[in-house]
């Protein structure tokens, strides 16, 4: 706009013809423009036209009160940034939802021949080259618009379903928990489209989940590509009905510990326990060195077995040996009842170093103590003898027990009467029989008896 | 205010109310300079007044965002230091930089385009309004003082290089109150660093009245043992004036001075400022017809008869036309690519094998 002349200050404002015949070249109609509705704010798109403070015709001059504008937030002045004519208003007092952008006032220069504005041409032409400049950088917007997290969820769902699920461990574990078949329905509302534990248990609440029968449960642990590979068994039942609003959801530690504490516990629950006084046994295989507590154990098993099983089932016995990760190799030792134990202790060496598998489980499989966890059990009664330790009595305990105070108390009146009590305790082992056979008692009856005489397994 | 158009040389008269000074004797208020030099400075303060209208104009069309501040009115000073400087002195200032960036060389397209985001700014489109830079201009700092020991420290490069410069710091009249500020005048005058303290007082640290702010409002005392002067900034000659003195007494070896420009924005204090909830529009109004600078210095050539009325004019036009155009190339000017969000964050040669993004997830590995 033409700075206006001044040479004593600015005191003449009023638009006059004096100012008409100021000197100005070139085409007057040219210098008009669209004056368009300001964004007083980052966020504003459209306002109100409250008031206008300037009629057509009026001329103004820089930091001038144009009009005053109402948005949703406050009513805002507009003020003129330049000296000049408002020509003509094309949204009058009260006008509402005026875009930003859109022409709202024709204004010119001062000393314009007014009459020579094609007011419809200048507004057009305000709202082409609104367009033009935002076509230029869209190209370079795509890539920075996939930025965009919504999009990128939408877009990220479409491309796991074909290649992968992203589940989180949590998830995972939810899932087998709880044993949802059709876990690749669960919508993933993570990162990526990852699926988080909240999308599972929502995905159950919503009783969209089908659960797969108890029974399938190992089979069904088969983890998706990008979970772990920890496959659990749930202590507590799961409900096989579909999941309504009183499913229990299964909260449980994977830590390691805490699953082999899980996996004795379940072994407890199939096990029966005997405790054998084994002086008579020990003090045999320490006078021979080619006896071996296996061969004892093995043939005690056999005889009981003849003993307390049916006609016609299945009586041969093994030995299960380690192999590395995998369940431990169970090797028979053929005609355990018939050998002597001699011969027994022979075999059963032969029959950890060498021994095939057995084509057919035997009935009784001797093991070490941590061999067999309960989804790796075979199907037999898995005995397992544990280590001798010094049987402890009541009596024994509690003068342990005196000891002790004494010496903390330190009063040397009881000292003597307490070490008197020392009696030589016997030898005890325990021997476990871990299976689901309804003859597993007696079996582990009958073995104790054999074991706690073993001279009549001598023969 | 006696003239001499003689030939090409003209004579100014500043009249006594242009400086005013403390422990320092003030610059002569007699200006002699080059007609073209003195035109010049006219047409660079109407091209600075347009720049700065064309960025308004464009954030109210919501081509520019986020942070945008004005020194509509202040004209006098960018165009004042720079003219009172050479290409080895450094300025540096704070966020009111686009009439410094222009004036030490930056392209007014570059300017426009760095605002709006696109690739072809000053800064690749990554800086924005607050982070422009140019030859030996610092910026463009977004921290309130954070720059003037900034400026102290170029100072003290220039010192240490035994470079014949000197640095100008520019600060507001809110951020004069800083505690970084006199730590900085200490150290500039312990080690008589080649440094002037400029404050533009423009009257309001944002919405803040001087007054409000400042126990003491006479900013070119505050340096206390450093000498200063308080300079009328809307007189370009002055502001011209006092930093060719400064400059003059700085580089001797004298050390820093502290300037202060009186001076005023007709804007708010950013755009998303309306400018008239602490002061009243008269207030705005009778500075602009009182005390404008373009207006003030248009008035002295008339009077001194460097120009014409017309010649005036034709500047004035010629100055609306190149920003016109100028503002239409950075209008079409393309946004940079993505892949250049992660270039220039460290010096070449010695980057970093990874840079994170917003998330882990947006890490980028070089």
């Amino acid at each position: 706009m033409l700075g206006r002349v001044a040479i004593l200050g600015r005191t003449v404002r009023k638009a006059s013809t004096l100012h008409r015949a100021c000197f100005h070249a070139g085409n007057v109609a040219a210098d008009a423009s669209a004056f368009t509705m300001p964004a007083l704010s980052p966020t504003m798109t459209q306002g109100g036209i409250a008031h206008w403070e300037k009629k057509e015709g009026d001329s103004f001059s820089a930091g001038d009160l144009l009009l005053q504008i109402e948005t949703d937030k406050a009513q805002m002045d507009v003020e003129a940034q330049d000296d000049g004519v408002l020509v003509k208003i094309l949204a009058p007092d009260g006008t509402q939802n005026v875009a930003v952008n859109s022409a709202i006032a024709i204004i010119a220069e001062e000393g314009d021949d007014i009459s020579s504005i094609d007011i419809d041409a200048l507004v057009s032409k305000q709202q082409q080259p609104a367009a033009a400049p935002a076509e230029v950088p869209l190209p370079e917007k795509k890539p920075q618009k996939s930025d965009d997290s919504s999009s990128k969820q939408v877009q990220s769902k479409d491309t796991r379903r074909s290649t992968e699920i992203l589940q989180s461990p949590a998830a995972v574990f939810t899932i087998h928990a709880n044993h949802i078949a059709n876990a690749n329905e669960i919508e993933g509302t993570g990162p990526k489209g990852r699926v988080l534990k909240g999308d599972v248990l929502r995905f159950l609440k919503d009783g969209k989940a089908v659960l797969s029968p108890k029974k399938d449960s190992t089979a069904s642990s088969q983890p998706p590509a990008a979970a772990s590979n920890v496959a659990t068994k749930s202590p507590a039942p799961a409900s096989k009905a579909p999941a309504n609003d009183a499913t229990e959801f299964l909260v449980q530690s994977l830590e390691p510990s805490v699953l082999r504490h899980l996996a004795e516990l379940e072994l407890a629950k199939q096990s029966t326990t005997v405790q054998v006084a084994a002086d008579k046994l020990l003090k045999l295989i320490k006078g021979n060195k080619n006896l071996s507590m296996d061969a004892f154990v093995l043939r005690a098993a056999s005889l009981a077995l003849h003993q307390v099983a049916t006609k016609g089932s299945n009586m041969q016995v093994g030995v299960a040996v380690e192999s590395g990760s995998k369940a431990p190799v169970v090797t028979e030792v053929p005609d355990a009842s018939t050998m002597s134990v001699l011969d027994l202790s022979a075999a059963v060496k032969e029959a950890r170093k060498n021994g095939q598998a057995a084509s057919e489980t035997p009935a009784v499989v001797l093991a070490a103590e941590g061999m067999y966890s309960p989804s790796t059990l075979p199907n037999a009664s898995v005995v397992v003898v544990s280590a001798p330790y010094a049987a402890v009595s009541a009596a024994d305990a509690s003068a342990a027990l005196d000891d002790a105070l004494n010496e903390l108390i330190g009063s040397s009146s009881n000292v003597s009467a307490g070490s008197q009590q020392k009696k030589k305790s016997g030898s005890v082992i325990d021997v476990r029989i871990i299976s689901n056979s309804p003859t597993a008692a007696s079996l582990a009856t009958k073995i104790k008896g054999f074991l706690a005489n073993p001279e009549l397994l001598t023969f | 205010m006696a003239s001499a158009a003689s030939g090409d040389t003209v004579t100014f008269d500043l009249g006594d109310s242009a400086f005013e000074g403390y422990n320092i004797d003030v610059p002569s208020t007699s200006v002699t300079m080059g007609r073209e030099e003195a035109l010049g400075m006219y047409r660079a303060m109407q091209e600075v007044r347009r720049l700065e209208m064309a960025a308004d104009s464009s954030y109210k069309h919501k081509l520019i965002r986020g942070f945008c501040h004005l020194c509509t009115g202040q004209e006098a000073v960018p165009v004042g230091v720079e003219r009172a400087l050479t290409a080895e002195d450094a300025v540096i200032t704070a966020y009111r930089c686009h009439g410094f960036t222009y004036m030490r060389g930056a392209s007014a397209m570059g300017i426009l385009a760095e605002l709006m985001g696109r690739g072809a700014g000053v800064s690749k489109g990554k800086g924005g309004s607050m982070h422009m830079y140019a030859p030996n201009f610092y910026g463009g700092n977004g921290i309130v003082g954070a720059q003037v020991p900034l400026g102290a420290g170029i100072a003290f490069a220039q010192k240490y290089n035994g470079a014949n410069a000197c640095t100008v710091a520019l600060y507001g009249d809110g951020a004069a109150n800083q505690g970084q500020v006199f730590e900085s005048y200490n150290m500039a005058k312990l080690w008589d660093l080649p440094v002037l303290f400029v404050c533009e007082n423009n009257k309001y640290g944002m919405g803040t009245a001087a007054s409000r702010a400042a126990a003491n409002t006479d900013y070119y005392t505050r340096g206390q043992y450093i000498p200063g002067i308080r300079v009328n900034g809307m007189d370009v000659l002055a502001v011209r004036q006092a930093i060719a003195y400064g400059r003059e007494y700085a580089i001797s070896g004298k050390g820093p001075l502290v300037l202060e420009m009186k001076t005023y924005r007709y804007g708010g204090h950013s755009m998303s400022d309306p400018g008239t909830t602490y002061r009243t529009r008269e207030e705005i109004q009778h500075m602009r017809s009182t005390s404008d600078p373009i207006m003030g210095y248009k008035h002295r050539l008339l009077e001194n008869g460097v120009a014409t009325e017309d010649d005036l004019k034709q500047i004035d036009k010629q100055a609306k036309k190149f920003i016109d155009e100028e503002l239409a190339k950075a209008k079409a000017a393309p946004e940079p690519k993505s892949a250049e969000l992660w270039d220039d964050v460290y010096v070449k040669g010695s980057g970093v094998p990874y840079l994170r993004g917003r998330v882990p997830e947006e890490t980028h590995y070089y």
